[in-house]
């Protein structure tokens, strides 16, 4: 059964420059109720790995520095 | 040291980490322990970066310790903005009575936007010790500190305040304070004679009069009925809405034929609140007036019309 | 793949609404009982009122609305069917929880001077609290999870129930979907409050997640509650809702009408006459969209700029903030745009309608020491408020039923049967992705069971049903989260297929657009008057049953009836 991938443009952008994963922060991975957003490894930053984003905001309202920014999801703008 | 939870004594050292973002998620980590260890947020509410302020600030919100107060107090003259907004939001969600006693000894130091947000702190405690001070606050050069004064006074429900609220409907420049002063009234003893709500019902600001006119229907001063009917024709519909809907609480048959006209207004939220005030009157000489909205296009202005005149008939 | 025991007394699954309050009510009553509260997202942030909540419609408050207003209400816009009892035990405690509440630091609107702000949008009772500042509800309750020292576990995703040898509730099992480890919790109660079947139907985007209720909230306790052995009711009657278009979120008419906003056609007029958010207000709404006189929109373009400012300070700020930034891509401004609005996508949620596991009026399932409470319950138009009251009343009843008892026996096999059904698409070496059999098995969801409910096409959707169940065996997760995702297929496949099961059963017409069935147009008290229930028959397939109406508390009159069959559409749903 062979697969193949999929592409789609991220909702849920986050400003590397803002994001201080790196100094151990994870509250936007911790409040995500769909859990989508992961630590990407290399980077040190957060980033969203799945496309199953509800719009609901708790990562942009509680990311302490303001390196969240939600947008609604391609398929319902 | 050793008093502390392990969740706390593990996050210790990074609150004094060097670098400002550890502190700050240290501290974050820890937030919910607030009410137990206010101590810490006090402390970090002078750190020197902002955004450990900021996240102190957030954390104490609705502390009543006394340090905690007077930290958030002293972060109401922080130099970021975000911080200050904290502060004043952290002071007004207070729900410990205990706390007045601090709020009242910060207030006489605060002057401004500062005494403002003291004062919405205290509010909602209803201590009666705030009445003075609140009233005292009610000639404040700052309109946002009379704003909240009102709020205090209206909160502690005191009739010896009452004068000294319709002296600011009367008097005070600015409409959100009039408006607020408006509604403040509303505690007054149903029939008071309240006279600065007739003034308010010819304000300039449409929701001064908005609000004066649902006050009067709450309160139902005695003599307000012609005001009120003059009402119906305001250049506001949402007045006209709530004059309506008062004349309806006030029952009186005089207001029909003004009633009637309304009932032909193109917006159909006035429509609806006249046909509920000519059944309220619950008089025959509305049935006329009633039939005709029983035809209207919108279905919620036929619906109350229709149930009107049911209970009219059968009165009759 | 490693195994973890945990052993509680009290197990509360579902860190939304409910389950918060059951578990700080347990606690409270026996602070010496280790309460477990679990979430498969966070518990600070988990459920519908992740965001908080923009206003209480079920508000009971002394001086505007009476409990026997209320149950007759309701009883009366659930077309007669409900379990007066249970309406009336949220009824009761109304007041006292909204009071709680505000203790705790919940916003409800107050007047200037304190006292709470009902508006009057209902003809006969005042019921609705607006709740402007209301995003802070999780905050609150999750300080008084700490305070009362509730254990929390998030990440877990229960998949199956524990039920003991004796019959008793024992337990359940569950996937940290972070790990991927297998958690078996024993306990002596639990309190499952896992929120609507949300997952069920498509929405009109495409987008699997753009769904009105809260995505997480799969309807794995349907599922659950199914396996363990629980009656359902109801399943029939669907969540269908008013919407935003495409954004799927709440308008949301309950905020803007006390401020003069409503809902109009496209000659601009009124349209809607049922007075209760109910299936006969839906119908009136799609027959509206359908039949030539749609779209239908929000209308607030006659408001002034500050009342417009004050409803965007509320809808842009709480419960589904986003709402803001969809008009702002539109370029919709409600002070000159009308708001084209649409139909939800179906779902099960007993705070919006009347269907879920059925409960009586302590919380309690058909199975000993099991418990349901919030949207997942079948107690009718619960909302958030009553949510939080058969919280309450699930905490405090499941501490009784505890005292002196033992942990029941299980039996070891059927935990070893759930781990490897869990594993098995972890362990495949190749199949379909969850998120594919998900969306087939939700398309199919809405051309065969969205109503108007057809027979013929209802039968074929049990067809298609089955052959995605056979598809199953298929499915291919890469880690612990696709794991979950999988999962939640599972239940959302059961869920499907209850809702066929308990729809065709019902020969007639319920509840306006809820149960419309084109083969059984007119409502038949003579043969229906009774709650449809749903269990696993010794088969292991659905088994459907008749379950007798209660008597009731309030006796409903002649007239009263009459008054709201007035409201109703004036031809027959037939014509």
């Amino acid at each position: 059964m062979p697969t193949i991938e999929n592409r789609g443009i991220a909702s849920v952008i986050v400003d590397p420059d803002k994001c201080i994963a790196d100094k151990g922060c994870r509250v936007c991975i911790d409040v995500c109720p769909t859990d989508i957003l992961v630590l990407d490894p290399a980077q040190g930053k957060v980033r969203m790995a799945y496309d199953e984003c509800w719009y609901c905001l708790p990562c942009e309202h509680d990311c302490p520095t303001k390196a969240i920014r939600v947008e609604i999801p391609y398929l319902l703008r | 040291m050793s008093d502390y939870d392990p969740e706390i004594a593990a996050a210790l050292p990074r609150l004094t980490d060097g670098d400002p973002a550890v502190r700050r998620i240290a501290l974050r980590d820890i937030a919910d322990y607030a009410d137990d260890y206010p101590e810490l947020f006090s402390l970090a509410a002078r750190d020197a970066d902002a955004g450990v302020r900021l996240e102190a600030a957030l954390a104490l919100e609705g502390a009543s310790d006394d340090a905690a107060i007077d930290a958030l107090v002293a972060l109401l003259g922080d130099p970021d903005e975000d911080v200050i907004a904290a502060a004043s939001t952290a002071l007004a969600e207070i729900l410990d009575p205990a706390a007045a006693p601090a709020l009242l000894r910060n207030l006489p130091r605060v002057q401004g936007e500062a005494r403002a947000a003291v004062l919405a702190g205290l509010r909602q405690l209803r201590h009666p010790d705030a009445l003075a001070p609140a009233l005292a606050s009610l000639d404040d050069a700052l309109p946002a500190v009379r704003r909240a004064a009102v709020g205090v006074l209206a909160y502690l429900k005191n009739d010896t305040a009452l004068a000294a609220l319709e002296r600011r409907i009367v008097e005070d420049a600015d409409p959100a304070v009039r408006k607020a002063a408006v509604a403040a009234l509303t505690f007054a003893p149903a029939g008071s004679p309240l006279p600065s709500l007739l003034r308010a019902l010819k304000d300039s600001d449409w929701q001064v009069r908005h609000e004066a006119a649902i006050t009067l229907g709450r309160v139902r001063p005695p003599d307000a009925t012609d005001s009120l009917i003059a009402a119906l024709a305001d250049p506001s519909w949402e007045v006209r809405q709530k004059a309506a809907a008062a004349l309806g609480a006030y029952r009186v048959a005089q207001a029909i034929p003004a009633l009637g006209e309304a009932l032909d207004h193109p917006i159909s939220n006035v429509r609806k609140e006249a046909a509920s005030a000519l059944g309220a009157i619950g008089d025959a000489a509305a049935i006329p007036a009633l039939e005709r909205a029983a035809a209207d296009p919108d279905v919620e202005v036929r619906k109350i019309a229709g149930r009107a005149l049911a209970q009219l008939t059968a009165k009759t | 793949m490693s195994t973890k025991e945990l052993t509680v007394d009290i197990l509360v699954i579902g860190g939304g609404t409910a389950g918060p309050i059951a578990a700080i009510k347990a606690k409270a009553k026996a602070p010496h009982l280790k309460v477990l509260l679990l979430d498969k997202a966070n518990v600070k942030r988990a459920g519908a009122i992740a965001e908080g909540m923009d206003s209480v419609n079920n508000a009971v408050i002394p001086g505007h609305a009476t409990p026997e207003q209320y149950v007759k209400e309701i009883t009366i816009a659930n077309d007669g069917i409900v379990n007066q009892a249970a309406i009336n035990a949220y009824a009761v405690r109304s007041h006292d929880m909204i009071r709680e509440l505000d203790s705790w630091g919940v916003k409800f609107e107050k007047d200037e001077t304190g006292d709470y702000a009902v508006k009057k949008v209902h003809h006969l009772g005042a019921y609705v609290l607006p709740m402007p500042e209301g995003y802070n509800v999780k905050k609150v309750i999750f300080k008084q999870l700490r305070k009362q020292g509730v254990a929390v576990s998030n990440r877990l995703t229960t998949t199956r129930l524990l039920v003991g040898n004796d019959g008793r509730i024992a337990g359940a099992m569950a996937l940290d979907s972070r790990s991927g480890e297998f958690v078996v919790i024993r306990a002596k109660a639990v309190v499952l409050c896992t929120g609507a079947a949300g997952r069920l139907g498509l929405p009109s985007s495409g987008y699997l997640f753009g769904t009105y209720e809260n995505p997480t909230n799969a309807g794995d306790g349907y599922s659950m509650a199914y396996h363990a052995g629980a009656e359902l009711s109801g399943l029939e009657c669907f969540q269908i809702n008013p919407l935003i278009k495409d954004y799927n979120g709440p308008a949301c008419a309950y905020v803007t009408g006390p401020f003069g906003g409503y809902t109009v056609n496209a000659k601009g007029e009124r349209f809607i006459k049922s007075d209760y958010w109910s299936g006969q207000m839906m119908l009136e709404f799609w027959r509206e969209l359908e039949g030539g006189n749609g779209p239908v929109f929000l209308k607030l373009d006659h408001l002034a700029d500050e009342t417009v400012t004050k409803i965007e300070n509320v809808l842009h700020i709480t419960e589904r903030p986003t709402r803001g930034l969809f008009h702002a891509g539109r370029g919709t401004d409600y002070r000159n745009d009308l708001v084209e609005m649409h139909i939800s996508e179906i779902g099960l949620c007993g705070g919006h309608s009347a269907s879920g596991v059925w409960v009586d009026e302590h919380a309690r399932t058909t199975v000993p020491g099991l418990y349901a409470a919030g949207d997942l319950c079948n107690v009718a138009h619960n909302y958030m408020l009553g949510a939080m009251v058969f919280g309450q009343i699930a905490g405090e009843d499941a501490v009784d039923f505890i005292a002196d008892k033992e942990l029941p026996e299980v039996d070891e096999a059927v935990v070893a049967a759930e781990r490897e059904r869990i594993f098995a698409p972890l362990l495949r070496e190749e199949g379909i992705p969850p998120t594919q059999i998900e969306y087939k098995l939700r398309r199919m969801v809405n051309d065969y069971l969205q109503p108007p409910k057809v027979t013929r096409k209802m039968l074929i959707g049990l067809q298609r049903f089955a052959e995605i169940r056979a598809d199953l065996e298929h499915i291919k997760a890469n880690n612990p989260h696709e794991l979950m995702r999988a999962m939640e297929v599972h239940a959302i496949l059961d869920c499907a297929e209850l809702a066929a099961a308990a729809s065709l059963y019902r020969t007639e017409s319920r509840w306006g657009l809820y149960h419309y069935r084109t083969d059984y147009p007119e409502r038949n008290d003579a043969d229906w008057f009774h709650f449809v229930e749903v269990r696993k028959g010794a088969d292991g397939r659905p088994e459907c049953f008749k379950r007798p109406v209660p008597p009731y508390l309030y006796p409903i009159d002649a007239d009263e009836r009459d008054a709201y069959d007035q409201l109703r559409v004036d031809d027959s749903v037939a014509a």
